[in-house]
C-alpha cells in the first residue's frame, strides 16, 4: 500500500468503546464497552443505506435520540458525505456486567465470542435484534477476563485475566478444555498459528508459551519495555500479543510506561522471533505523552495497521511494514484517544474507534443543560486505496 | 494580590480578640493555647491518631464507593462486606471484613481540585483564611495534645524518600510541632546510637555531660538552661526506646499480613509506633494521580493499601487500642466519574469518600451518600472543615471553644462556620 | 546672697551649656553604662560582677571573630599583665579579616533568614562590610539595586529570592513589603495589609500598602542582554494604588511611601516623559520609566530624615552586642511598645546617624562598655535577673556557624578540615569545610524564613551532638589534633588545663582538675577513648554551646 488510507466518514456514539472487530462475513461491526454491552452496526453499503434512510445520529438501544456533542456532529459533518458504506446502529448485546473487555468472532461460524470484566465469558450469534446466546458462563474466571482469544480452527477459544488464570474451553458449548494458573495478572493471550500452544504475556511483561494439553510452561521470555515498578504501582504496558504472519514473528505492543499515577510511557511495538525469543525489533512511536499502542490489525498484504492513546486528546494511527524502523504512514489529525482498530475482510476498509476531544479535565464540568458529561469513541472508518 | 492576612472578617472573631488582647504579648507564655486550663485538660488524653493519606488521589469508585454497572462505574464488582447492605470495591476484599469497625464517609465536597494547594488545605482543614498558615492535622493534634505519658515525639510521619525533622507541617504554630519523619520508614539521622559507642559508654559520657551543666546552669539564667536540658533528655528519651524505631527487625509473620509492599512495611512501623505510644502518626503514600490507566493503576494499588489498612484495623482492634486511636484514611479529593481518553480518571473534589475507624467514630457506619451514578453527593456534602470539627469532636477536643494562640490572635482550631458531622460519631 | 541678675541667668546657661559639652565628651561607652546602671539602680536590680578575663576573652572572639580562641591565645591573654589588654584585644578584633567576614555572615542569617544562599550576594556584604560601608549606602544598594554594577548586583539578592516563585504560589509581594518593614525599619506592617492594625495604632493600613506598591511592578528577569545575571525590571508606575479595608469597608489610596513617613507624589507627565527608554518590542527591551519608586524608597527609607530606620539599625546593633534589643520584638518599633531604655535608643540612634550610619563604630563603642563585659554568672543571692535590664550578660546560644568554626577549633581538627593541610597516612574519607557546614547547618540552623535571632535548642541538635559521625571523627586521635596532644600529656592536672583552655577557653577549677583525674584513674585501660568522651562532654555542654 502506498497511497495514505482515506477518511470515509465519522460515526458518534454514545459511549466508551473497548474493541472494536468486523464479524468475517463483514456484515457486522462489534465493540464491547465501558458500559455493559457489545454494541452492534450492520455494514451497509451505500445504496442499501438510502433504502433504510438511517442517520448516524440513530438512537441506540432504542431510546429517543440525544443530541450527538457538537464536536462529533461536525466531525461527521466533515466526514466525505459520499461514503460507500454506512455503520447502522444495531440494538446492543446486553447482559453483560461492569466493562467488555474483549470479544471474538468465531472464524467460521457466525458466532461472537464476549468476555466482561467480572468474569463473564459467553458465545452468542450476532445477527438478529435480540440473539439467544448459544452458552454462556458467568463465572468463567473470578476477575475480570482481559482477552479472548480463538484457535485459527476455531474450535477452542482461550481466555485469560486478572484471576491470573489462562483457560481454555470448547467453542462449541463453552465447556472448559484446560486452564493453567499462573503467578500474576495476565493482560494478552494468543494461540500459536498451529493451534497447539498458548503465549501469553503478564503483568510483568514476562511472555510464557503455554502447552495447554499438559498445563506446562514450555518456555519464557521477556518483552522488558512493557513494565516498570513506579512506587508501589506495578505499571503494566502489555496490550497486544499476536503472530504476524505463519507463526514466525511473535508481536508484542503496548507502552513503554515511565512511571505510574498519570502512566507516562512511549508506545512500544516490538516484534519477537518467536523460534528463540529474541527481540529482532522494536519500534517506538514518539514521546511519553504518546502512552499506549492499545491494538493492532494485521493486513494480510504484510502490513500493520496499529494505534495509540496517550495523555488525553493524544492519538495515532500508523502503519508499519516488516523489518522497517519507521512508521510509513502516521495520521493524528482528529484521532485523540485510539483504543482499537477493525479491519474489514474486504481488505479495504478499517475503523479506528478515538475519543472525543476534551475528555478530561479536573473538577466539576457540566454541560449546557446541566448535566455531567460522559464521554465517547467516535468510529472514524477508513478506506485503504485499492 | 494574595492577602498575607484576612482576619476578622465579622464582629464575633474580632471581639472574641479584642477580648483576650489584654496579655496578648506575653508571648508563648499559655504555651500557644488560649487558656492554661485548656492546655491542662488535653494532656490528661491519651488518645492518638493513625492518618493515613494516599496522596494524589484514590478514586472513590473504585474503593469505598462502588457503582457497578453504571456508565462511570468502571469495571470493577462490588462486594458484600461485614456490614449488612453495604458493599465496597472488589479491590478492597480485606478492608471489606473490617466495615464492622469502619465509618464511611461518602460525601465529601471540598473546594480545590489542584494538588499543589488541594494537600495543605485538606490537611489544614481548610479554615478561612487568617493571613497564616495553619497547621497539619498531625501538627495541629502535638500542639493541642501533646506528647502522650510514653513522652515519644508526638507527631511521626512515615514517608517514602527523604525523612528528618520536617517543620513544615506546624505553620504558624512554629518548627517545633512539626513532625519526626521516617524516611522510607527508616529513622532521621542520628537517632540511633552510633555504631561506634556501646551503651555503657553512651551513658557514661552523658553523665559527665550532665555533671559540667548542672555546675554552669547553677550559677545562670534558667531560660536557656532549661531549653537545653529539656532536648537533651528527649533525645535520651528516644535513644532509650530506639527499638520501636529500629524499623530493620520487622517480624516476617507481620510483614507478610501487611504485605511486603512499602505501604505494608510502613504501616507495620505505624502500629509499632502506636502501641509504643506516639500521639499521631501519619503514614503517607504517593503515586495515586491516575489521570491514565486508572484501572489497572487502582488494581495495582488497592490491594496493596488494602491488605495494609485491613491488617492495622484488626492488630488495633486485637490489641484493644482501636478503642482510643482515631484513624483516618483519605486523599486530597476523590477522581472523576468521568473516565478521560487515557481511560484515567482526573481530579474530583465534589463528590469522593474517606474512611475512619476507632476511637469516638461510629463502627461499621455508613455517612452520606452520591447519587446513582456517583457523579455528585445526594443532599448536602460534607467540606473538610466539618470533618476536623468530626475528628476533634472524636478525640474529645471542643473545636467549637478550644482556641490557638497565635502570639495573641486567638484562631479557631477548625472552620467556626462548621460543625462536626454527628452520625460519624458515637 | 546677690539678686539674681539677668547675668546670673545667662552664665548658670552657660554653665550648664558646658556641663553638657562636658557629658557629650565622654565616651559613647560610657554614658551608655551610665544609662544602663542608673536605671538598674531604680529597679532595685544588682549588677552581675564584671566577666573574668577569659570569660570576656571568649564572648568577644565569638562576636568579633566568629570563633573561639586558641588554647595558646588564651594563656597568652590570661598572662597578659597589662591593664588596657580588653581595650586592645577589641581594637584586634575589629581591625582583623575575620570581622568584616563575621559581619556579612551575622547579617546575612538576619537578612535572608537562612532563606537560600546566594554567592554574589555573599560576596556583596563580605566586600560592603569590609570598606565598612555606610549602612544607608547598603540600604539603598539592597532596596534599588543596580544589576549593572558587577560589584553591587549581589545586593539585588535581597528583593530577588523574595521574589522568585515557590511552586504555584503567587509572587510574595506581600512578603517582600513585610520584610522590608521588618528587616530594615523594625516595623512589622503585616497585619494592616487588608485593615488598619488591630494590636498598634501607629501601624496603618496605608503604610503597608504604600511600601506594597513601590514593589508592585518590580518583576524577576532573566540574564540576558546587558545583564550577566538575573536582574529585576521596574515597570511603569503611573497611579495611585487603591485598597479596602475589609473591616468596615472604607477605601484609601496611596502612591509608593515609606511606612510611617510621607507619600511619594506620583510626577503627572506626558507618554512621551514617562520613559527614560521607552518599551522596544522589537529589541524586546522592556523600557526604563522616569519615575523610579524602588529610587525614591532607598532614598526616603535609608535616610537620616526616617527616624525608624535610624532606631532601627540602632537596636540591632545593640542586639548584636547583648543578645537582646532594647526594644523587642525587633520588628515592633511603635509607640506604645518603648524601648526599655528609651533613652539610650534615642543616644544610641541620633549617635549612629551622626556617624553616618557607621556600624563597625558603634559596634566597638557598645564593646568597650561594662555593660558588654559583665559576666553572665548572677550576682550572689540572685536566682534569675529579668533580662531588660542588662545587668547580667545574656547568654546567646551559637549560631551553626560559629559552632561549627569553635567545634573544629577546640577538636584542633580546623587546619586539617578547614585548609585541608595534613591528611597525610590517614584513612578513610576525607572530611572536608562543606560537610561540616552542611552537617552543623542542618543541625542547628532555625527552618528557613524563620527570623534567626536566637538559636533554640532543638531534638535534632541533641541527637546530633550525640550521634553524628563528623561529631565522633573529629574526637578520634589524628596527627596534631587535641586528642592527639592529649595523649601525649602523662599528667592528668595537664591534660585537665589543655582540655579546658582548648574547649571551654578557660583554665580549669581545682574541683574540675580532680574530676578529671579521678575519671582518668578509672579508664586507664582505655585511656583514649575515655579522653574521647570526656571532650564530648564538654563540647555537647551548655557552656560550649552558648556565648555566655
Amino acid at each position: 500500500m502506498k497511497a495514505e488510507p482515506k477518511d470515509l466518514k465519522t460515526f458518534t456514539t454514545d459511549r466508551q468503546l473497548l474493541s472494536a472487530r468486523f464479524s468475517p462475513c463483514g456484515t457486522v461491526l462489534a465493540s464491547g464497552a465501558m458500559d455493559r454491552v457489545v454494541m452492534r452496526w450492520s455494514v451497509v453499503e451505500k445504496k442499501k443505506a438510502d433504502d433504510v434512510a438511517v442517520s448516524d445520529d440513530i438512537a441506540l438501544l432504542g431510546e429517543p435520540a440525544k443530541k450527538p456533542a457538537p464536536k462529533n456532529a461536525k466531525n461527521a459533518k466533515n466526514a466525505k458525505p459520499e461514503s460507500p458504506v454506512e455503520l447502522v446502529p444495531l440494538p446492543p448485546l446486553a447482559g453483560f456486567n461492569g466493562w467488555v473487555q474483549s470479544i471474538a468472532f468465531h472464524t467460521t461460524e457466525k458466532l461472537l465470542f464476549v468476555s466482561d470484566s467480572w468474569g463473564k465469558l459467553a458465545c452468542t450469534p450476532y445477527e438478529g435484534d435480540a440473539p439467544k446466546s448459544q452458552w454462556e458462563n458467568a463465572t468463567a474466571h473470578d476477575a475480570a477476563i482481559r482477552r479472548i482469544a480463538v484457535s485459527a480452527d476455531g474450535k477452542l477459544i482461550a481466555t485469560c485475566g486478572a484471576d491470573q488464570f489462562v483457560r481454555v474451553w470448547n467453542s462449541a458449548d463453552g465447556k472448559p478444555v484446560a486452564k493453567h494458573e499462573h503467578t500474576s495478572d495476565i493482560f494478552v493471550l494468543t494461540f500459536t498459528p498451529d493451534g497447539t500452544q498458548i503465549v501469553f504475556g503478564d503483568m510483568f511483561a514476562k511472555l510464557s508459551v503455554l502447552d495447554f494439553k499438559a498445563d506446562k510452561i514450555v518456555r519464557q521470555f521477556e518483552a522488558a519495555p512493557f513494565y516498570t515498578l513506579s512506587r508501589m504501582q506495578d505499571v503494566a504496558g502489555l496490550r497486544v500479543l499476536t503472530f504476524l504472519d505463519d507463526g514466525r514473528t511473535l508481536l508484542a505492543a503496548g507502552c513503554n510506561p515511565e512511571g505510574g499515577g498519570f502512566v507516562q510511557g512511549v508506545p512500544v511495538l516490538m516484534d519477537f522471533d518467536f523460534a528463540t525469543g529474541k527481540p529482532v525489533r522494536e519500534v517506538r512511536l514518539g514521546t511519553t505523552k504518546e502512552g499506549f499502542v492499545h491494538d493492532v490489525a494485521w493486513h494480510p498484504e504484510g502490513f500493520l495497521i496499529a494505534v495509540t492513546s496517550g495523555q488525553p486528546g493524544s492519538g495515532k494511527l500508523i502503519i508499519l511494514r516488516p523489518g522497517e524502523k519507521e512508521p510509513s504512514y502516521t495520521r493524528t489529525a482528529g484521532l485523540a484517544n485510539c483504543h482499537s482498530v477493525a479491519l474489514h475482510p474486504d481488505k479495504r476498509r478499517f475503523v479506528v474507534t478515538s475519543t472525543n476531544a476534551g475528555s478530561n479535565g479536573n473538577g466539576r464540568r457540566l454541560t449546557a443543560d446541566g448535566e455531567y458529561p460522559g464521554n465517547t469513541s467516535p468510529l472514524n472508518l477508513f478506506e485503504i486505496p485499492a | 494580590m494574595n492577602p498575607l492576612c484576612k482576619p476578622w472578617e465579622h464582629a464575633v472573631s474580632r471581639r472574641r480578640f479584642l477580648g483576650a488582647s489584654a496579655g496578648a504579648f506575653a508571648f508563648g507564655a499559655l504555651g500557644g493555647l488560649a487558656t492554661a486550663q485548656a492546655a491542662e485538660a488535653m494532656r490528661k488524653n491519651e488518645k492518638q491518631v493513625l492518618f493515613v493519606w494516599l496522596d494524589g488521589g484514590i478514586s472513590q469508585l473504585e474503593s469505598w464507593d462502588p457503582k457497578p454497572n453504571t456508565p462511570f462505574g468502571g469495571p470493577f464488582r462490588a462486594i458484600p462486606t461485614s456490614v449488612p447492605g453495604t458493599h465496597f470495591s472488589e479491590l478492597m476484599a480485606k478492608s471489606a471484613k473490617q466495615a464492622h469497625r469502619l465509618c464511611v464517609l461518602r460525601s465529601l465536597c471540598t473546594q480545590d481540585n489542584s494538588h499543589s494547594s488541594g494537600v495543605a488545605r485538606i490537611q489544614r482543614g481548610d479554615p478561612r483564611n487568617r493571613g497564616v498558615p495553619y497547621p497539619y492535622f498531625g501538627s495541629a493534634i502535638a500542639k493541642l495534645m501533646g506528647p502522650t505519658s510514653s513522652k515519644l515525639p508526638p507527631y511521626v510521619w512515615i514517608k517514602p524518600d527523604s525523612g528528618g525533622f520536617k517543620t513544615e507541617d506546624a505553620g504558624f504554630l512554629g518548627p517545633k510541632y512539626g513532625s519526626l519523619a521516617f524516611g522510607d520508614g527508616k529513622p532521621p539521622e542520628n537517632l540511633l546510637r552510633n555504631a561506634s559507642l556501646a551503651a555503657d559508654e553512651d551513658e557514661e559520657r552523658n553523665e559527665l555531660r550532665e555533671m559540667l551543666n548542672k555546675r554552669y546552669a547553677a550559677q545562670r539564667r534558667t531560660n536557656f538552661t532549661e531549653a537545653s536540658s529539656y532536648v537533651f533528655d528527649t533525645a535520651r528519651e528516644l535513644m532509650r526506646r530506639s527499638e520501636i524505631f529500629d524499623t530493620s527487625k520487622l517480624p516476617p509473620k507481620d510483614q507478610d499480613r501487611y504485605g511486603r509492599t512499602e505501604i505494608g512495611r510502613h504501616m507495620l512501623i505505624a502500629r509499632n509506633m502506636l502501641e509504643a505510644g506516639v500521639r499521631f502518626v501519619k503514614v503517607a503514600n504517593y503515586g495515586w494521580d491516575t489521570h491514565g490507566d486508572n484501572f489497572n493503576g487502582h488494581a495495582s494499588l488497592v490491594p496493596k493499601f488494602d491488605r495494609a489498612f485491613a491488617a492495622i484495623i484488626e492488630d488495633l482492634a486485637a490489641s484493644g487500642l482501636l478503642e482510643n486511636t482515631l484513624v483516618v484514611a483519605m486523599s486530597e479529593f476523590g477522581r472523576t466519574p468521568r473516565i478521560n481518553g487515557h481511560v484515567g480518571r482526573d481530579h474530583w473534589p465534589e463528590a469522593w469518600s474517606l474512611a475512619m475507624a476507632g476511637c469516638g467514630v461510629k463502627p461499621g457506619a455508613v455517612v452520606g451518600a452520591t447519587n446513582d451514578n456517583g457523579t455528585f453527593v445526594k443532599d448536602n456534602g460534607y467540606d473538610i472543615g466539618a470533618v476536623f470539627h468530626t475528628w476533634y469532636s472524636a478525640l474529645g477536643i471542643d473545636s467549637k471553644t478550644v482556641e490557638y494562640d497565635n502570639h495573641g490572635q486567638p484562631l479557631p482550631i477548625a472552620h467556626e462556620e462548621m460543625k462536626a458531622i454527628k452520625e460519624a460519631l458515637v | 546672697m546677690r539678686l539674681q541678675s539677668p547675668f546670673t541667668a545667662v552664665f548658670l546657661a552657660v554653665t550648664l551649656a558646658f556641663a553638657g559639652v562636658a557629658i557629650r565628651a565622654e565616651s559613647l561607652s560610657q554614658r551608655v553604662d551610665a544609662l544602663i546602671e542608673a536605671k538598674a539602680k531604680d529597679g532595685k536590680q544588682p549588677l552581675a560582677a564584671p566577666a573574668g578575663d577569659a570569660e570576656f576573652f571568649r564572648r568577644a572572639w565569638l562576636d568579633f571573630n566568629g570563633n573561639i580562641p586558641s588554647a595558646e591565645d588564651t594563656r597568652k591573654f590570661l598572662a597578659e599583665p597589662a591593664k588596657d589588654k580588653r581595650t586592645k584585644l577589641i581594637d584586634q578584633l575589629f581591625a582583623a579579616p575575620e570581622f568584616p567576614a563575621r559581619m556579612a555572615e551575622v547579617f546575612n542569617i538576619q537578612l535572608m533568614e537562612r532563606n537560600g544562599d546566594n554567592e554574589e550576594w555573599r560576596r556583596y556584604l563580605a566586600d560592603s562590610f569590609r570598606e565598612n560601608k555606610p549602612w544607608d549606602q547598603m540600604v539603598r544598594e539592597m532596596v534599588s539595586p543596580d544589576f549593572k554594577n558587577e560589584k553591587l548586583r549581589g545586593a539585588g539578592h535581597f528583593i530577588m529570592r523574595r521574589l522568585e516563585k515557590v511552586g504555584q504560589q503567587d509572587t510574595d509581594y506581600p512578603g517582600l513589603t513585610r520584610d522590608t518593614g521588618r528587616l530594615f525599619m523594625g516595623v512589622d506592617l503585616q497585619c494592616c495589609q487588608c485593615h488598619k492594625h488591630l494590636t498598634v495604632k501607629d501601624y496603618k493600613q496605608v503604610d503597608f500598602n504604600g511600601l506594597f506598591v513601590t514593589f508592585q511592578n518590580v518583576k524577576l528577569q532573566p540574564a540576558g542582554g546587558d545583564y550577566k545575571s538575573a536582574w529585576l525590571s521596574e515597570g511603569l508606575l503611573d497611579k495611585k494604588y487603591e485598597f479596602v479595608s475589609v473591616l468596615n469597608r472604607t477605601k484609601g489610596e496611596t502612591g509608593p511611601r515609606v511606612p510611617l513617613g510621607a507619600e511619594v507624589e506620583i510626577p503627572t507627565l506626558s507618554e512621551a516623559e514617562k520613559w527614560i527608554e521607552p518599551p522596544d518590542k522589537k529589541k524586546r527591551t522592556l523600557g526604563v520609566p522616569k519615575f523610579s519608586p524602588l529610587k525614591e524608597l532607598g532614598q526616603r527609607l535609608a535616610s537620616a530624615e526616617n527616624p525608624f530606620f535610624a532606631r532601627n539599625i540602632a537596636n540591632r546593633v545593640w542586639f548584636l552586642a547583648m543578645g537582646r534589643g532594647l526594644v523587642e520584638p525587633l520588628d515592633l518599633l511603635h509607640s506604645e511598645n518603648p524601648a526599655s531604655h528609651p533613652e539610650l535608643l534615642d543616644l544610641l540612634a541620633k549617635e549612629i546617624t551622626e556617624h553616618k550610619f557607621d556600624i563597625k563604630w558603634l559596634l566597638h563603642e557598645l564593646a568597650l562598655t561594662q555593660t558588654y563585659a559583665r559576666s553572665s554568672i548572677l550576682p550572689a543571692d540572685a536566682k534569675d535577673a529579668p533580662e531588660n535590664f542588662f545587668t547580667v550578660a545574656k547568654e546567646r546560644p551559637l549560631a551553626a556557624e560559629q559552632l561549627a568554626r569553635a567545634f573544629l577549633a577546640a577538636t584542633g581538627e580546623r587546619e586539617r578540615v578547614i585548609d585541608g593541610k595534613g591528611w597525610d597516612g590517614i584513612e578513610g574519607k576525607k572530611v572536608e569545610r562543606k560537610d561540616f557546614q552542611k552537617a552543623f547547618t542542618s543541625a542547628f540552623a532555625n527552618a528557613a524564613k524563620e527570623p534567626e535571632l536566637s538559636v533554640n535548642p532543638t531534638l535534632r541538635s541533641a541527637l546530633f551532638l550525640r550521634n553524628n559521625d563528623l561529631v565522633l571523627w573529629s574526637l578520634q586521635r589524628r596527627t596534631g589534633n587535641l586528642m592527639d596532644r592529649l595523649a601525649a600529656i602523662s599528667d592528668a592536672e595537664k591534660i585537665a588545663d589543655e582540655l579546658y583552655l582548648s574547649i571551654l577557653t578557660r583554665p580549669p577549677t581545682a574541683e574540675e582538675k580532680t574530676e578529671v583525674a579521678t575519671y582518668l584513674a578509672k579508664h586507664q585501660a582505655d585511656r583514649e577513648k575515655a579522653l574521647g568522651h570526656y571532650a564530648w562532654a564538654m563540647l555537647s555542654s551548655m557552656e560550649f554551646f552558648a556565648n555566655h
